[in-house]
C-alpha cells in the first residue's frame, strides 16, 4: 500500500520551489520565479501557502530604494521534501 | 487567479526535483575577487618586507604587514556591499567557506603572537594554515585550482625549512601567486561566464 504524497508538495511549482530551496541557504522571489518560469501573481501563492504551512520563511525587506523578498526552507520543510522523495521512492521502486 | 493544479506523476516529480536541484547546485558561489585582493597585498607586503630588510629598515621592514588590512578589509568590506546588491541568492557553500576563513584569522593571529614571542619566522605556520583554509575552500566549491593552491602552499611550508628568514618571504610571494591569484582569476572567469549565459 502507497502511503500518500504531501499534498502542499505535490504540485508542479510548489515543488519547484521547495527543490531550488533546498539546495541554497536563501533565495530572492526574483530568482524563483526567473528558474520556475512562474508568473509573480501565481509564484506569490504559491509561496504563501508553503509558508503557511512553516515550510519556508519569507522575509520582506529593501535592497536600495526597491521592496526584496526573500525565502529560506525551514527545518519542517526540508523533513517534508526528505520524506516526499522517500514516498516518491516507493510508487517508481516499490519492494 | 491561481493557475489550475496539474496532476503530477512521480517521474514528472522527480524531473522538477533533478532539474531545480541541478540549477541551485551549479550556482557558483565565489567569484575570486577576496583571492585575488589579498594575493596582491600578500604579494606587495612580501617584496616590501624582502627589500626593507635589504635596505637594512630592521624592526621596521614588518610595517607593510600592519598597513596591509588597513587597505584589504575596507576594500573587501566595499567589494561584498556592492556584490550583494546583485547577488540573487545565498549558497550554504558561502556561509562555510566565510565561517572557514574567519577561523583561519583568528588561528593566524594565534600564531604570529605565538612566533613573536618565540622569536621564530611565522611565514612557515603563516603557510601551513593559508594551505590549509585554501584546500577546504577548494574542496568546498569543488575547485580543483584551488585545491591546487593549497599543496603549493603546504609545499612551500617545507621548503621554507631550507632557507634563511629573509628568502622566506620570496617563497610566501611565489606561493601566494600560484595559491591565490592564479585560482582567483579562474574563479573570477568562471563567474564572469556564467553570470553572462
Amino acid at each position: 500500500m502507497f502511503k500518500p504524497l504531501d499534498p502542499l508538495l505535490h504540485s508542479e511549482l510548489r515543488l519547484a520551489a521547495m527543490s531550488l530551496l533546498v539546495g541554497l541557504k536563501e533565495a530572492e522571489f526574483g530568482f524563483i520565479k526567473e528558474k520556475t518560469g512562474a508568473t509573480a501573481g501565481n509564484l506569490s501563492i504559491q509561496l504563501q501557502k508553503l509558508y503557511e504551512a512553516n515550510y519556508i520563511v519569507i522575509e520582506k525587506s529593501f535592497k536600495g530604494n526597491y521592496p526584496l523578498t526573500t525565502c529560506r526552507i525551514t527545518k519542517k520543510g526540508i523533513d517534508a521534501f526528505e520524506k516526499y522523495v522517500n514516498t516518491l521512492n516507493a510508487y517508481i521502486r516499490p519492494k | 487567479m491561481t493557475t489550475p493544479e496539474k496532476e503530477l506523476s512521480p517521474e514528472e516529480s522527480f524531473r522538477i526535483i533533478q532539474t531545480m536541484i541541478d540549477t541551485a547546485r551549479h550556482k557558483i558561489a565565489d567569484d575570486g575577487f577576496h583571492l585575488m585582493l589579498w594575493g596582491v597585498l600578500v604579494i606587495s607586503c612580501c617584496f616590501a618586507n624582502y627589500f626593507l630588510l635589504q635596505a637594512g629598515a630592521g624592526n621596521w621592514a614588518g610595517l607593510p604587514w600592519m598597513l596591509m588590512p588597513c587597505i584589504g578589509v575596507p576594500a573587501g568590506i566595499a567589494y561584498e556591499k556592492s556584490r550583494n546588491k546583485s547577488k540573487t541568492i545565498k549558497t550554504h557553500a558561502d556561509l562555510y567557506v566565510a565561517n572557514m576563513w574567519m577561523a583561519y584569522l583568528f588561528s593566524l593571529v594565534f600564531a604570529i603572537v605565538f612566533c613573536s614571542l618565540s622569536q621564530i619566522s611565522p611565514v612557515p605556520f603563516i603557510l601551513i594554515l593559508t594551505g590549509m583554509a585554501t584546500f577546504a575552500t577548494g574542496k568546498i566549491l569543488k575547485f580543483t585550482p584551488l585545491l591546487l593552491g593549497g599543496i603549493v602552499f603546504w609545499l612551500s611550508a617545507m621548503l621554507c625549512l631550507k632557507v634563511v628568514d629573509e628568502k622566506q618571504l620570496l617563497i610566501q610571494a611565489v606561493s601566494t601567486f600560484f595559491g591565490y591569484i592564479v585560482p582567483g582569476i579562474l574563479l573570477w572567469r568562471n563567474y564572469k561566464a556564467e553570470t553572462n549565459v
